[in-house]
């Protein structure tokens, strides 16, 4: 039995579970370390456990492991003319689809649990019991998924391969049981998390004695339905023009990826990161700005997106096609959905950040603060920020925020007014964040006779109670904030194509296949790494160190306006760096040499061991 | 054209070709006059390098077995009654050479070989007119 | 002559220094047909590989046309007709639509012959790539390989798996083109028989080198197989010795020796040498000569 699970057609996809298991789990740090920079409003992280958020991204991991599987081949044609009672055959595949999407779970809750058991000490209030939470969350989805994994074999339990049809079905009603038990676990105590797995033994054990003694092979269904001999050779002899370069391009892509996977698991986290590198959620919300912590999480992305077309080339072989063409349509078609999701995020944003007030004047833990976006802050570099001055003398430290410690440097704000200032000087400050932040020359006198008034206490409050700058600000958008997406999309696509160029050189014939998973999964494991030691980093520092994705924004900012030309400038040079980085990468891709009894392989490479 | 090519006999196609068009032209199938395939359709009739054919074709040229005319199709050659007989001769001792050396290695008597040979062909010519 | 295709000193390994090809030279003019032999593993894929630009040769030179076919893949490819035993169609596509591909990708696309080849061979335009079986697979290759009538036709085991029915097919649709179009054919067999009818010229391959680069003609009718008896004084090594000869071949009773010499020059020299007199010399088939060339070579 050992050697029958050993030989499972599902470990083939082990690695692709594990690629899950790690977007999983950097989805569900990203959600908790999002929610506990926003100070101060910070909120226990166990309740973030059992969010509809956290929820939505196991389930999804679930069924990802539950989609591949149903898809795929559960009994090899090798074991199946082995004397085994199919019984046996069905067992095995069981446990291992079982075992597959248990350690999906198992790795989401435990790298989340460990992950709160270090850092509980640093940060009782928000990380108590998380560990044990982040657990039974993962038991939880686990138990539902055994369950889920018995419902999809018990569908047709006696084909090697089930398609069409019956394998949606089974695929539908499998992710539904697994979303609702899981759901319906929440409900109850803690210790009954074990009953779907019952239930999983005994559905199981009725499939396992209904099962048939043979199994059929079944290849793929068979269409036999063909035109008369010869005629329709010549058809399409008239695709011209754009029908033609369509044809061309979508057949060099549906030859190079998995399909129908690719498109449909691509496209929508391809927007879906676009969309939160435009930092649309910032823009209409406010928070802290994250889109340079997320740097290496969508490196690693591109990274898994890369590994297939290239061991597909030999499809190519005999075609007068240009490599160049191809990896064009191995890497373009990803970083242009990359871009549109990006796009989208913005005007979305923009739309949202023109509604917003974004210079504030507002109360928090009983004092006025005068707030504006980080982004619009300053950097000194020295630690020593200079003192908001006045011109009739007064002047007062700047608030700042250090980085966590791995600079001097900090942020600080030239718009602040702390206790003690006098109400000429806050409106001083109110002033000159407004024009910093929409370039509007609103005068401090009038800032301070229709929109402030002091108050009770002697302080100074906004008049009516809430501030607002609406009235001189109608219609006037702020002012942008510098060129951040060639930057971003640089420092994405450096560590990507430099780590990318490597896996290419290491496919030559010649080079064994382990040497060319280890460069494979190392770079995998390294862009994972560094991502997750960030957040670790985040999570265990003082607050503070959240503020390096907006510091780095403020820097761009800054570099721009110091440039020559200015933001078109960076444009410019991240394009052209861009460009060479592409160039470097097609240059080694088109020293490929790929071989088609890989092709069986290629699932090899995809198993880290 | 009644050609059979054999390619694991020993016998090199381009022989082949050639001992078999002389075979046709002795035993009357080709007649002088007939015109020969042209080298692209054999080849392509027989799945053969047409330089095969070629080769054949010349060394029949060259035997003046058959002749080229400009700008047509090669034709069987003319020949007297006198080369008739030469070349039917000359197929008969091919055919018979290794009988030859089969009987003397199985050290069979000369006299008992003839008579083994005329009775069988006595036999054939019966069986001949038995059909008529 | 123009040289269609050039190998010069072209050297290949795979895994720390196990060579596949160790210094192969040899080239093809126009118009010719050779076949080229050797045995599972000697090298035969490697090197059309080379000439197609799919691997890279890590010392000596492979020119196509006068390019290399690494630096100009494209040039190269498109007057390159390409059929393999181990070749993968896109699956997803129909027939039709590869055969569309194709049009589009070579400017010297000739219709009619398309349209002939595939009535020949009786394709369905409908039917998917990854429905077909291998014979239909193949045929649906050798369409598109050679209905945009290239100069260079690559065939690398292509009868691999065939009935024989299908292997004919191949090679009267290479004969087709050579005369209509004047394609040159490197093609790599185990089917010593499609050898003999269709190629002029034989290039054999051992232990990565040439063993033999000949006429047909020439290897059928200049070269023999003695079969000499086993006794005393004959050894392996002296017979290896006699000038002109190229491979021994140790049998239970005799020994098997492929000379370069005419049988009766042969069995003089064996005669003088070892002095032994009832020695069986004669031509034979190419598969014979090849079995008696690979079994004895040391």
């Amino acid at each position: 039995m050992r050697d029958l699970i050993r030989r499972d057609p599902a470990r083939g996809s082990l690695g692709r579970w594990l690629v899950i298991a790690g977007v999983a789990a950097a989805a569900l740090l990203n959600v908790v370390g999002l929610v506990l920079a926003r100070q101060p409003d910070r909120i226990a992280a166990v309740e973030l456990l059992n969010g509809f958020a956290t929820y939505l991204v196991l389930s999804l991991a679930v069924a990802w492991v539950l989609f591949v599987d149903a898809t795929g081949e559960r009994y090899r044609r090798f074991d199946i003319t082995l004397p085994l009672p199919s019984r046996r055959l069905w067992l095995s595949h069981t446990i291992v689809l079982s075992i597959a999407v248990v350690g999906v779970t198992a790795t989401v809750g435990g790298i989340a649990a460990v992950l709160g058991w270090a850092l509980s000490s640093k940060l009782p209030e928000i990380l108590d019991g998380f560990a044990g939470q982040a657990l039974l969350l993962a038991a939880r989805f686990a138990s539902a998924g055994v369950l889920g994994a018995v419902l999809v074999q018990s569908v047709a339990p006696a084909t090697s391969r089930i398609s069409g049809r019956r394998a949606a079905f089974g695929f539908a009603a499998a992710v539904a049981a697994v979303s609702a038990v899981a759901a319906a676990l929440r409900l109850l105590p803690a210790a009954l998390v074990v009953i779907p797995i019952f239930i999983a033994v005994l559905v199981g054990r009725a499939t396992w004695s209904a099962v048939s003694p043979a199994i059929s092979f079944q290849g793929s269904s068979k269409e036999r339905r063909y035109a008369p001999v010869g005629e329709g050779i010549s058809d399409g002899a008239g695709r011209t023009g754009i029908a033609r370069a369509w044809f061309s391009f979508w057949t060099m892509y549906r030859a190079l990826n998995k399909m129908p996977l690719a498109p449909i698991v691509m496209i929508p986290m391809l927007l879906a990161f676009g969309v939160l590198l435009s930092g649309v959620k910032r823009a209409a919300a406010g928070g802290t700005p994250f889109r340079f912590s997320m740097v290496f999480l969508v490196s690693y992305m591109l990274m898994a997106s890369c590994a297939v077309p290239p061991m597909r080339l030999f499809l190519f072989d005999a075609f007068p096609i240009s490599r160049r063409k191809l990896f064009a349509v191995s890497v373009l078609p990803i970083l242009v959905l990359l871009f549109i999701g990006y796009g989208g995020g913005r005007i979305a944003g923009d739309a949202k950040l023109a509604e917003r007030e974004l210079v504030e004047y507002v109360h928090i833990e009983d004092s006025y603060h005068i707030r504006v976006p980080i982004e619009y802050c300053s950097i000194d570099w020295d630690g020593e920020p200079p003192e908001s001055a006045s011109p009739w003398g007064e002047s007062h430290a700047p608030w700042s925020t250090s980085l966590g410690g791995i600079t001097d440097a900090v942020i600080y704000s030239p718009f602040s007014a702390p206790e003690g200032s006098s109400p000429e000087f806050i409106a001083l400050q109110i002033s000159r964040a407004v024009a910093a932040v929409y370039g509007e020359r609103v005068e401090p006198e009038s800032i301070l006779d229709h929109h402030l008034e002091v108050g009770e206490d002697g302080r100074l409050v906004p008049r009516g109670g809430a501030f607002s700058l609406r009235g001189e600000l109608a219609g006037v958008r702020p002012r942008p904030l510098g060129p951040v997406f060639p930057v971003l999309m640089l420092t994405i696509a450096a560590p990507w194509l430099f780590l990318v160029r490597l896996y290419y050189r290491s496919l030559r014939a010649g080079i064994s296949l382990r040497t060319k998973r280890i460069v494979y999964w190392c770079s995998m494991g390294l862009l994972f790494a560094v991502h997750i030691a960030f957040y670790l980093k985040g999570i265990a520092s003082e607050p503070g160190f959240w503020e390096g994705s907006a510091f780095v924004e403020i820097v761009i900012r800054e570099w721009a306006a110091n440039m020559p030309g200015g933001a078109v400038g960076v444009w410019v040079i991240c394009g052209l760096a861009a460009f060479g980085l592409y160039r470097f990468a097609e240059a080694e891709f088109a020293r490929i040499e790929s071989n088609p009894g890989e092709e069986k392989a290629m699932e090899l490479l995809m198993r880290p061991v | 054209m009644l050609i059979v090519v054999d390619p694991q006999s020993g016998v090199p196609i381009y022989r082949q070709l050639m001992d078999q068009i002389r075979f046709h032209i002795a035993s009357g199938l080709l007649r002088p006059g007939d015109e020969l395939p042209s080298t692209r359709s054999l080849s392509a009739e027989l799945g053969v390098n047409p330089m095969t054919i070629s080769k054949a074709y010349s060394f029949l040229e060259r035997d003046a077995v058959i002749e080229r005319r400009p700008g047509r199709p090669l034709i069987v050659a003319e020949l007297a009654a006198g080369e008739m007989r030469e070349e039917k001769m000359d197929q008969l001792r091919e055919t018979l050479a290794p009988s030859v050396t089969v009987i003397r290695q199985l050290g069979v008597p000369r006299e008992e070989a003839l008579a083994v040979f005329g009775e069988m062909l006595r036999d054939e010519e019966n069986d001949t007119e038995e059909e008529r | 002559m123009k040289k269609l295709l050039e190998f010069d000193g072209v050297h290949r390994a795979y895994d720390r220094g196990v060579d596949v090809l160790h210094g192969v030279t040899f080239s093809l003019n126009a118009k010719e047909i050779v076949g080229l032999l050797g045995v599972n593993g000697a090298g035969k894929t490697t090197l059309i590989r080379i000439a197609m630009g799919m691997l890279e040769a890590q010392s000596g030179s492979v020119r196509v046309f006068g390019m290399d076919p690494r630096e100009c893949p494209v040039d190269v490819k498109r007057r390159v007709g390409y059929v393999s035993e181990d070749q993968i169609l896109p699956p997803f596509l129909r027939v039709r639509d590869i055969i569309d591909i194709h049009r589009g990708l070579f400017p010297t696309w000739d219709e009619e012959m398309a349209r002939d080849l595939a009535s020949t061979f009786s394709l369905s335009p409908e039917a998917k790539i990854s429905k077909l079986s291998k014979g239909q697979a193949r045929r649906v290759a050798l369409v598109c390989a050679a209905a945009h009538r290239p100069e260079l036709l690559l065939l690398d085991e292509p009868a691999g798996g065939l009935d024989p029915a299908a292997r004919r097919e191949f090679l009267e649709t290479s004969i087709r083109l050579l005369n209509e179009a004047g394609t040159t054919i490197l093609f790599s067999s185990h089917y010593m028989q499609d050898v003999e009818r269709v190629a002029e010229r034989v290039v054999m391959l051992h232990d990565g080198e040439v063993l033999i680069d000949r006429s047909l003609d020439d290897l059928r009718e200049g070269h023999c197989v003695a079969l000499v008896p086993a006794g005393d004084g004959v050894t392996k090594q002296r017979l290896l010795g006699i000038e002109g000869c190229l491979g021994v071949r140790e049998r239970t009773d005799a020994l098997h020796a492929v000379f370069a010499l005419s049988p009766e020059r042969s069995a003089a020299a064996i005669a003088t040498e070892l002095d032994v007199s009832n020695v069986n010399c004669r031509q034979v088939a190419l598969e014979e000569m090849f079995i008696e060339l690979v079994g004895g070579q040391s």
